[in-house]
């Protein structure tokens, strides 16, 4: 039997990887106003990218490498992706919308196909390998680096945002795009830096996942699904809102799976995500709730 | 490039001085329906130029157009620069600033970070420094309201805040869409205020507006544009003599 303080530690783990994945979901929904259902296949590639980097049936390189690797690689193709495709159709939301979805679709299907595991699961060696034990509990340090790594990564999200001129017409864009363009902003640069921003978020979610469990052509989706919830629940384009989101949902779906039955898994967001639509759809700290 | 302060000390404003922008023959059309059909329109040094005319006559268009946001035939040259030539975050470079009718402010920032992105071309840090100062005397309101959400602010103030952020762009020149649009006679008052200081800054300004006697009152050239097209032009002073004029936008 799994102890409760166990329990708490795996939530916490796993909404952090939640929370860096719905950042980078909410930031491209904010700014350019797309929801990219792409996003589930960029955690597909970050951990593709350091299975090929770090496993020992391939390059066998130090497991660190495949965290900097995975992240970077997925956020060159989210730049792709924006320079590629999405830049063409910014004005159009349902074709963005089938676009990126099938495009998200492509890629974990590609990975499926060309890949050496097929449709079997991965490994790659935990950059922080063993456990500690804190106040006599046993945790393992990869969900310690999971915590801190997504804590840094938010927290430099936030002052980059708040603090930089960029930041601000990161802001900016999210709130006027014409204000912004008569001030002089270019928002397809702005654009292009959240999309590296969050394919860099969720390349690192998906080798951090892969790290925790283990990693599949496919397990961007549920993921991706989860993000969705998370940032409705939080506020479609709040920062504070996907971190808190992505607690609530990650510490509901944690304990429910202990707790009552383990193929609820994915049900408990989906009641959320229907209950917030219906009560409280600007989400939490949605912009109309401001104030 | 941009960093170098344009500001003048306004005496070379003078109806003979070089112009800064020139529309020639412009037209613009929203699919089949056509909003600007070929309008001329000259906008020299340290001048303040008004374009007048009712709901729908193109005025907006007009400023949209100059400011490289609409696909245009004819010519629109800014100190001889075809605007639909250059991306529009080099025009505001250039100090071609607009400041829109629906005023288009960051609603969740603070007045204060507003103006600072107004400057967000600007590297000259001194000069930010010194027309956020110019910026606070103009309409001491803001100055009263630095830590408030622009969002909300009352209209009058979001005008403030709207022209405040365009001068913090330093502009050569600054496009005004009816900014005195749905304000109360006392705002209105404040923003008449504001005009003359921003002409000594050696700011060349296009107005448009729907309320005439303001444009009177400020203007040096006037055109009247109704449905798409220049119908008339002259000084305040032959306007105001005008029976047309008299009729329709001054109640006779």
């Amino acid at each position: 039997m799994v102890s409760f303080a166990n329990v708490l530690v795996n939530a916490i783990s796993i909404s952090s990887l939640y929370a860096i994945v719905a950042l980078g979901f909410t930031l491209i929904f904010g700014v350019g106003g797309v929801l990219n259902f792409s996003h589930g296949a960029l955690i597909t590639i970050g951990a593709e990218a350091s299975y090929l980097i770090s496993n020992q049936t391939n390059l066998g390189l130090h497991p660190a490498l495949g965290v900097v690797g995975g992240m970077l690689t997925a956020a060159i193709v989210a730049a792709i992706l924006y320079l590629g495709v999405v830049r063409f159709v910014e004005d159009e939301p349902v074709t963005l919308l089938i676009l990126t979805f099938i495009i998200g679709f492509f890629i974990q299907h590609a990975v499926r196909v060309f890949s050496s595991h097929g449709t079997g699961n991965f490994s790659v060696d935990q950059v922080t390998p063993g456990q500690t034990d804190i106040a006599g509990i046993s945790v393992f340090n990869i969900d310690i680096t999971i915590f801190l790594l997504s804590m840094i990564l938010i927290a430099l999200t936030g002052v980059f945002v708040s603090q930089t001129k960029t930041g601000k017409a990161i802001l900016a864009v999210s709130m006027s795009d014409k204000g912004a363009a008569i001030v002089g902003i270019d928002a397809r640069k702005i654009n292009l830096i959240t999309w590296l921003l969050a394919g860099a978020f969720a390349g690192i979610a998906g080798v951090l996942l892969t790290m925790k469990n283990t990693g599949a052509w496919n397990m961007g989706t549920q993921p991706l699904i989860l993000a969705f919830s998370i940032v409705i629940l939080g506020g479609l384009g709040s920062i504070k809102g996907s971190v808190v989101g992505a607690y609530i949902i990650g510490f509901t779906e944690t304990f429910t799976t202990q707790y009552i039955d383990s193929s609820l898994q994915g049900f408990t967001a989906l009641v959320l995500l229907i209950v917030f639509l219906l009560v409280k759809p600007e989400g939490l700290f949605g912009r109309e709730a401001a104030e | 490039m941009s960093s170098q302060p344009r500001a003048g000390t306004g005496t070379e404003a003078s109806a003979t001085g070089s112009t800064v922008l020139t529309a020639e023959d412009v037209q613009v059309s929203y699919g089949k329906v056509t909003a600007l059909r070929g309008v001329d329109l000259e906008l020299r040094e340290g001048e303040l130029v008004s374009l007048i005319g009712p709901n729908g006559a193109g005025k907006t268009t007009f400023c949209d157009t100059v400011n490289g946001f609409l696909p245009y035939g004819g010519s629109v040259t800014f100190r001889g620069t075809e605007v639909g030539s250059v991306p529009r975050d080099e025009l505001v470079d250039r100090g071609m600033i607009y400041c829109t009718e629906e005023r288009d402010l960051f609603g969740f920032m603070d007045v204060e970070d507003n103006l600072r992105l107004g400057a967000y071309a600007i590297d000259d840090e001194s000069y930010v420094e010194k027309q956020l100062e110019f910026v606070y005397d103009l309409f001491p309101r803001l100055e009263e309201r630095t830590d408030q959400n622009a969002r909300s602010m009352s209209g009058g103030e979001q005008q403030m805040l709207a022209i405040g952020r365009a001068l913090m762009g330093d502009p050569d020149i600054l496009v005004l869409d009816e900014p005195t649009i749905g304000l109360a006679p006392v705002i209105l008052d404040d923003i008449s205020q504001a005009i003359d200081p921003i002409q000594e800054q050696g700011v060349s300004i296009l107005l448009t507006e729907q309320n005439v006697t303001f444009a009177l009152d400020h203007a040096d050239r006037m055109y009247l544009l109704e449905n798409g097209e220049v119908v008339k032009t002259g000084t305040p002073g032959e306007l105001r003599g005008d029976d047309y004029i008299r009729e329709t936008y001054l109640g006779g």
